[in-house]
């Protein structure tokens, strides 16, 4: 089974030419390349045919929930056949515990677990569904 | 595969997750390696047997693998393959056949879990206890008799839960002990369980670098105090996240995606792709610089202008005073204006953007404007005030990502007030003429002209705006509304306290922040027997909110 990136539209702009050299540089044996994107001009889109050229199991990192959430929606889209994994734990959400000597005040651990975002779906433990998948050599 | 994660991909599973992960998660319709399915059956002790009927064992007949789960005689699961794909999966009676369901998705159980558990658990709290008496020796032998007092109570209680129940609060705590892990190692993160050769994008790279390097050092600070005054054994400290270096050694072929890349991506990346040019065809914003002398006056004109063609502003100060200052001043001037805070919570911020974009607002003033969901596109200008104070918010690359929220429209301006050009305006200036400059000659060269982006799909406020409740519930008569008032003002006031909890958690007034969270307890169960939920609801749910 291979990404299949469904679209309806094609690379347009620079994305073409951003899509190629970073497919090159990695042929070549890059392990690190920056796209330079400005805002709006579809980094995401040429990330998912990056992906589609390469055929490589993909791990985005994304530095917040709200994101993460939004890009999950994103390649769920592109690839529609594929194994599109939510990876976003209670660590996001949480008050960590905490000591304060000074005041000598002990804060309990506080989880937050309500996820406002309406892009992924609830009632659903997605960490432990993705790691089944990739157990499972799901594609 | 592709998988969204956040930071939390560099934490330790923590918890018992390790045999959790053992579950095999399948659901139909999905395309599985049918090699690797099997493999995973025998991984959590299901013996392959095609001759014998009984419990922990699977077979396998032309495209049907049959598994009987190990904890059930009662049912065998039966999956049904075309080529990889799952086709179907039935639970049916082994002996009669009767086909008890056909779940779209099922979980599969490891065969032998709570044998090796048992096992395992017995050596952790052996391991624990070990580790206890340790400490308490180093403890009382440094006269330091409460900490011994309540690192024994604590962890003793602890041990209890885990012998009895299994699992215990904080036991994410105990993680070394349970992964039977050496100390000093790093935990088993989601990047362990990925394949060899696999592509990590690191989105937005100039802020995603920095958080990864961030997380141990906070993290280490904090649960050393916890460990120092006796709240936690000292193994605790290997219940962390990754350390830079070793995430850097799990790292797959990497991507850094960023309008403003950071100085690692910079420096180690051996080939840097630019583009700049918007599939809209849209413009970088144009951007002018103006003395701080009558910028009041000035920025009042240009709000006018905009306003006048039915488009939107946000305004930038450095300081949550003159922002104050600032969305008072214009409210008295008649503009529809709302002061973004800074703690404003996700949700509500949402809220306020949302109507921006209805026109309920025409003016945003705020101090960071660079967190998600700003990427209005009715929004032409950005003023930018005290442009040429150094500090975080006006450094190259915070500059040129709030020049970008004004990239999505096709009169995007900004106006910088500013009494001398620093470096950081200059590089940032040049950059997005360099990319204007580029962008006008690739539509020129091709006849385009921009256009406005009138609904992106994938505008996160948009998408967002279609939870906007209200209108959905709309009471019908004065007794309802009355009722639903006063919810809402409780909902209200609950939201109102549990961002100041967090903005005093932030700020480590810990004390503060405990006070609150009391409170919201408190009002929580209020709205929960308030509402109209059956009775068992409302009693599960005030379990459930429990601390």
């Amino acid at each position: 089974m291979q990404f299949k990136l469904r679209a309806p539209y094609k690379p347009t702009g620079d994305q073409p030419e951003a899509i190629e050299k970073l497919v090159e540089g990695i042929k070549k044996g890059y392990r690190h390349q920056v796209l330079l994107g400005a805002t709006g001009t579809g980094k995401t889109f040429t990330v998912a045919n990056v992906i589609q050229q390469l055929q490589l199991p993909t791990l985005v990192m994304t530095h917040n929930k709200t994101l993460a959430a939004q890009l999950y929606a994103e390649y769920k889209d592109f690839f529609p056949e594929n194994a599109v994994e939510y990876f976003v734990s209670y660590y996001d959400y949480y008050q960590p515990e905490a000591y304060i000597p000074r005041r000598d005040l002990y804060i309990e651990k506080e989880t937050d677990i309500n996820d406002h975002s309406p892009d992924v779906p609830t009632g659903r433990d997605h960490r432990r569904v993705c790691f089944s998948h990739l157990r499972l050599g799901r594609p | 595969m592709i998988i969204v994660a956040s930071v939390s991909a560099i934490y330790g599973l923590g918890d018992p997750d390790a045999y959790r992960a053992n579950v095999l998660h399948i659901e139909k319709g999905a395309i599985y390696r049918r090699n690797a399915l099997l493999r995973q059956l025998v991984d959590v002790q299901y013996q392959r047997n095609d001759l014998e009927v009984k419990p922990g064992i699977f077979r396998v007949r032309g495209d049907t693998l049959e598994v009987l789960p190990a904890y059930s005689e009662k049912e065998s699961i039966r999956i049904s393959f075309f080529g990889d794909e799952i086709e179907e999966i039935v639970r049916l009676n082994p002996i009669t056949g009767e086909v008890i369901e056909r779940p779209s998705q099922l979980d599969i159980y490891p065969a032998k879990h709570y044998v090796t558990e048992e096992n395992r658990m017995e050596k952790t709290l052996q391991d624990i206890e070990t580790e206890l008496e340790e400490r308490l020796k180093f403890f009382n032998q440094s006269g330091r008799l409460l900490e011994a007092q309540r690192l024994e109570q604590r962890t003793r209680y602890d041990l209890e839960m885990l012998r009895e129940v299994g699992s215990c609060a904080g036991i994410e705590n105990y993680s070394r002990h349970i992964d039977q892990r050496a100390a000093g190692t790093p935990p088993w993160t989601l990047l362990d369980f990925l394949p060899s050769e696999y592509l990590m994008v690191l989105d937005e790279s100039h802020m995603m670098v920095p958080q990864i390097r961030g997380m141990y050092n906070g993290d280490r600070s904090r649960k050393e105090v916890l460990v120092d005054y006796g709240f936690r054994l000292p193994s605790a400290l290997d219940n962390r996240p990754l350390k830079f270096p070793e995430f850097e050694k799990l790292m797959g072929i990497t991507l850094y995606t960023s309008a403003t890349p950071g100085p690692y991506e910079m420096e180690k990346s051996q080939q840097v792709v630019d583009q700049v040019i918007r599939p809209t065809g849209l413009l970088d914003p144009k951007i002018d610089v103006r003395p701080t002398r009558g910028q009041i006056d000035d920025l009042i004109v240009e709000l006018r202008k905009r306003i006048e063609r039915g488009e939107r502003a946000l305004v930038t100060t450095l300081t949550k005073r003159m922002a104050e200052d600032m969305a008072d001043y214009l409210l008295e001037s008649g503009f529809k204006v709302h002061y973004l805070h800074s703690e404003v919570e996700t949700f509500e911020r949402v809220g306020i953007l949302r109507d921006l974009r209805l026109g309920v607002f025409d003016v945003v003033v705020g101090i960071n404007l660079l967190r998600e969901g700003l990427d209005l596109p009715e929004v032409s200008l950005v003023a930018i005030l005290d442009a040429d104070k150094e500090g975080f918010l006006r450094s190259t690359t915070a500059l040129i990502q709030t020049f970008g929220r004004a990239a999505r429209h096709i009169n995007g301006e900004v106006i910088l007030y500013a009494d001398r050009m620093t470096d950081s305006m200059k590089r940032a200036i040049d950059e997005t003429n360099r990319r204007r400059a580029k962008q006008e000659a690739y539509n020129e060269e091709r006849h385009i002209s921009p256009v406005g982006i009138t609904k992106a799909v994938y505008d996160i406020t948009s998408r967002l705006a279609n939870v906007a409740p209200e209108e959905k519930d709309k009471p019908r008569n004065a007794r309802e509304l009355a009722a639903k008032m006063q919810q809402r003002e409780l909902e209200n006031l609950l939201t109102e306290l549990e961002k100041q909890m967090k903005a005093a958690a932030a700020e480590l007034e810990f004390e503060r922040a405990a006070m609150l969270r009391d409170q919201i307890f408190e009002l929580r169960a209020i709205i929960i027997e308030e509402s109209d939920m059956p009775p068992w609801k409302k009693q599960k749910a005030l379990a459930g909110m429990m601390p």
